[in-house]
């Protein structure tokens, strides 16, 4: 047991860090604490929406129902995400070859990793989970029993899914050699991911006007029957609702039962196929092709800003946690856009109401207004400005010995960032082509609108990066996912994103004309002003790395 | 030619890891920086090709200051770093290629170099491939190719024998030799006392960010007549400090 907690803290520590751990402490609970913050407002959002639906379930006798939902939510949630992260936990992150030689059980590293993950996973339980004690509290009173519950709800509820993802996961590893390459592994699950969440929406959308009857009628038959609904899927669900909101022991000790018995299971098929499958896995395969005559072509001498930009881009398209993340966000955007409106008659008709009133003078303001928002939006979204230094990771000090200018270098990552923005522009606006008809000029202004204020969004995020890069990782995925100085800069550029969005809305027409110009003018240059700054801040900022 | 001249550099506000070091490497010369594990061979090194900047003094690179005119001076420089883990997915001819573009090699020359340095480091049948897929060994390989690719004159190399197999240690220790011989100069640490006692005209010993010694092995021999092997030599200079 002491190996199974001395093994679990060592990975925690290695792996659990927002940040590079250079800043002082006491910038460290800053940041944690500005990364709590901006989560307020969800966890408000959340908090209402239970306590506006609360009283309507209660009155149908779906109390438990609701935090059925709830705790569905949480599972699915769990169960989407570590699919991602239990492979990397478990096969793909650099201690494994380490791990496998130490003279630890298997059941130690199964275990240590497993927790791992499941620390991982408390964000999401604890951020739905306490709105929505409180909404209960609210409303049915304070218990004891329910914030008890609760809590060790949160602390138990990512274990099942886990175990499925995982046991999953191993059996995959083991049974299917062309997922066993991290590279076709981390290329393939975004896919999948990426289908997955248009799939859902898609569902989601149609569920809401195809079967909204069956729904009802499980509904209104009362007795918390809409339990039976998630318990096909998770079946620890209706036993932790029941324990929160009735306070019941016998089907909180049944859930835990549950649990243990599914890690059970796991530990037995781990102790069968994880070594198997993990052995030999760091390996990368090489084709040993001759190289007989090199080209001309191939060996051109290039401008050494267009060599740097292309070396940015093969790494980024050929790291597949880069990729997923940065440019899958590129494509999936205007994609998602496309399918929202065809499966929902509500925005097709809000898209069609938009269409008709196109003919008002001051329209084309609230094209620039929201072209500019849009353009913010997508120049971040995708993060590679804001992790342009943070995936260079400990290559970082290539950049200091080359014998090229920082100037030249942070230029080149900048131009990256905002050739696949206005790739993401050109995409979202055909994608508004198929959804919004609209005078073929105002698609242009649109376009051009989006573009400014994707290049000063990018220059931002980058400028973000370069003095707060995350340079210290384990995985790729750290470098884009845990960052926080990037998500950070991504959050503002949302933030002005919204802002721009609501005041195009809000602002009275005779003042909208003003506003839109100026906004216009104000981006036009602010982005060339970001260009030089960029292009000077990067000597001070690299120097200090 | 390398001048250093009293350079320190302080971490943390406190911790000297470079005490008024003052080094020079004349043309034609192979220097070998010998010292234990942290005694800041890294952070000189780091210092000389511009990666970090000294707190004090001052360094050129054949005249020309790194602080001053840094891109002028990090184009005379070769730096093989002590990790090999560069651009890993980038493919070896894709690295060879990047590194001919930023030191502004020629096209015809490039496919020269490309093609000798292959030979020299049994890599033609790897280049094709990414980097990721190399042993730590071809890894090195690789970055040692990237350098030489644009034939700097002055080398400054961080443990650059390690992981590499005998044959190709051989071959390059071979290059570092003509390249001295040629007028230029070589700079490299390494933890292997044979190394530095087969190939150095002069050895430098840092202790604890300061230099000990600095001169000919003959010299240091002179001072340590007791002393039968460089490894002998070494210790006793650090048990005296």
């Amino acid at each position: 047991m002491r190996k199974y907690f001395s093994l679990t803290k060592t990975l925690i520590k290695s792996g659990f860090a927002l940040e590079d751990g250079k800043g002082h402490k006491i910038y460290r609970i800053l940041l944690y604490l500005i990364l709590l913050i901006s989560l307020l407002p969800t966890l408000g959002g959340i908090y209402f929406l239970i306590d506006a639906a609360l009283p309507l379930y209660t009155q149908i006798d779906q109390t438990s129902s609701l935090m059925g939902s709830i705790l569905f939510l949480v599972c699915s949630t769990t169960f989407i995400f570590s699919l991602f992260i239990i492979p990397s936990v478990f096969y793909f992150s650099n201690d494994i070859d380490l791990l496998l030689a130490l003279p630890l059980k298997g059941e130690h590293i199964i275990a240590a990793k497993f927790t791992v993950c499941v620390i991982y996973e408390y964000m999401f339980a604890f951020a739905l989970l306490i709105p929505a004690t409180a909404a209960y509290i609210h409303i049915c009173g304070f218990s004891l029993s329910l914030c008890l519950f609760a809590l060790l709800t949160a602390l138990l509820i990512p274990i099942f899914p886990l175990t499925i993802s995982t046991a999953l996961t191993i059996l995959i590893m083991r049974f299917m050699p062309f997922f066993k390459s991290k590279d076709h592994f981390h290329f393939i699950s975004g896919i999948i991911l990426i289908v997955v969440g248009i799939s859902l929406s898609i569902t989601m959308n149609s569920m809401q006007a195809g079967e909204e009857g069956e729904l009802l009628n499980l509904l209104m038959s009362g007795d918390n029957s809409l339990l039976t609904l998630f318990m096909k899927f998770f079946l620890v669900i209706p036993y932790f609702s029941y324990a929160i909101v009735q306070g019941s022991i016998i089907d909180f000790m049944i859930g835990v039962g549950i649990c243990i018995i599914a890690l059970l299971i796991l530990l037995s098929v781990g102790k069968l196929w994880y070594f198997k499958g993990a052995i030999g896995n760091s390996e990368a395969g090489s084709k040993q092709k001759k190289i007989t005559e090199l080209s001309n072509k191939s060996m051109k001498q290039t401008n050494k800003v267009i060599s740097y930009l292309k070396k940015e881009w093969r790494l980024l398209l050929r790291t597949p946690a880069f990729a997923t993340n940065c440019i899958g966000s590129t494509v999936i955007f205007p994609f998602l856009l496309l399918f929202m409106t065809m499966f929902n008659q509500d925005q097709k008709m809000m898209f069609s109401m938009i269409s008709s009133i196109q003919s008002d003078s001051s329209f084309v303001y609230y094209v620039i207004m929201f072209g500019l928002g849009i353009g913010l939006f997508i120049g971040s979204v995708n993060m590679v400005s804001a992790t342009a230094i943070s995936r260079d990771g400990s290559n970082y000090i290539v950049m200091k010995y080359l014998p090229i200018s920082y100037r030249d270098q942070i230029h080149a990552k900048l131009l990256l960032g905002v050739i696949l923005g206005i790739i993401g522009n050109l995409l979202t606006v055909i994608a508004l082509m198929y959804t919004i008809s609209f005078d073929w000029h105002y698609y242009i202004i649109l376009f051009i609108c989006m573009c400014i204020s994707t290049v000063l969004s990018n220059e931002l995020c980058i400028i973000v990066d370069m003095y707060k890069p995350k340079l210290v990782w384990e995985q790729e995925a750290s470098a884009v996912k845990q960052n926080f100085s990037s998500f950070f800069a991504t959050m503002i550029m949302l933030g002005l994103c919204a802002a721009l969005i609501f005041a195009a809305i809000v602002i009275p027409n005779e003042y909208l004309i003003f506003t839109g110009l100026f906004l216009l003018i104000l981006c036009t240059v602010a982005s060339v002003l970001g260009y030089w700054l960029c292009g000077n801040l990067a000597q001070h900022a690299i120097n200090k790395l | 030619m390398i001048e250093i001249k009293h350079v320190t550099k302080i971490f943390g506000g406190t911790k000297k890891a470079v005490d008024d070091l003052s080094l020079t490497i004349n043309d034609g010369e192979i220097v070998g920086f010998i010292g234990e594990n942290g005694a800041g061979k890294t952070t000189t090194i780091k210092m000389i090709t511009g990666i970090l900047n000294p707190d004090e003094g001052e360094i050129a690179i054949n005249h020309i200051s790194i602080a001053k005119e840094p891109l002028k001076a990090k184009k005379e420089i070769g730096f093989v770093p002590d990790q090999a883990d560069i651009f890993l997915r980038l493919k070896g001819i894709e690295y060879l290629n990047f590194m001919a573009d930023m030191y502004e090699v020629k096209q015809d020359m490039r496919l020269k170099r490309i093609q000798e340095l292959a030979g020299l480091f049994s890599m033609e049948n790897s280049l094709n491939d990414k980097i990721l897929s190399y042993s730590h060994g071809m890894r090195q390989k690789i970055v040692i190719m990237g350098v030489l690719i644009s034939d700097p004159r002055v080398w400054i190399l961080d443990e650059p024998l390690t992981g590499l197999d005998p044959q190709s240690a051989f071959r390059l220790k071979e290059r570092m030799k003509e390249h001295a011989q040629r007028g230029n100069s070589v700079f490299f640490s390494t933890h292997v006392l044979e190394v530095a006692e087969k190939l150095c005209d002069k050895v430098a010993i840092i202790h604890k960010g300061s230099i000990l010694f600095f001169g000919t092995l003959e010299a240091l021999q002179d001072q340590h007549p007791n002393c039968e092997s460089l490894e002998a030599l070494f210790l006793e200079v650090i048990q005296n400090a």
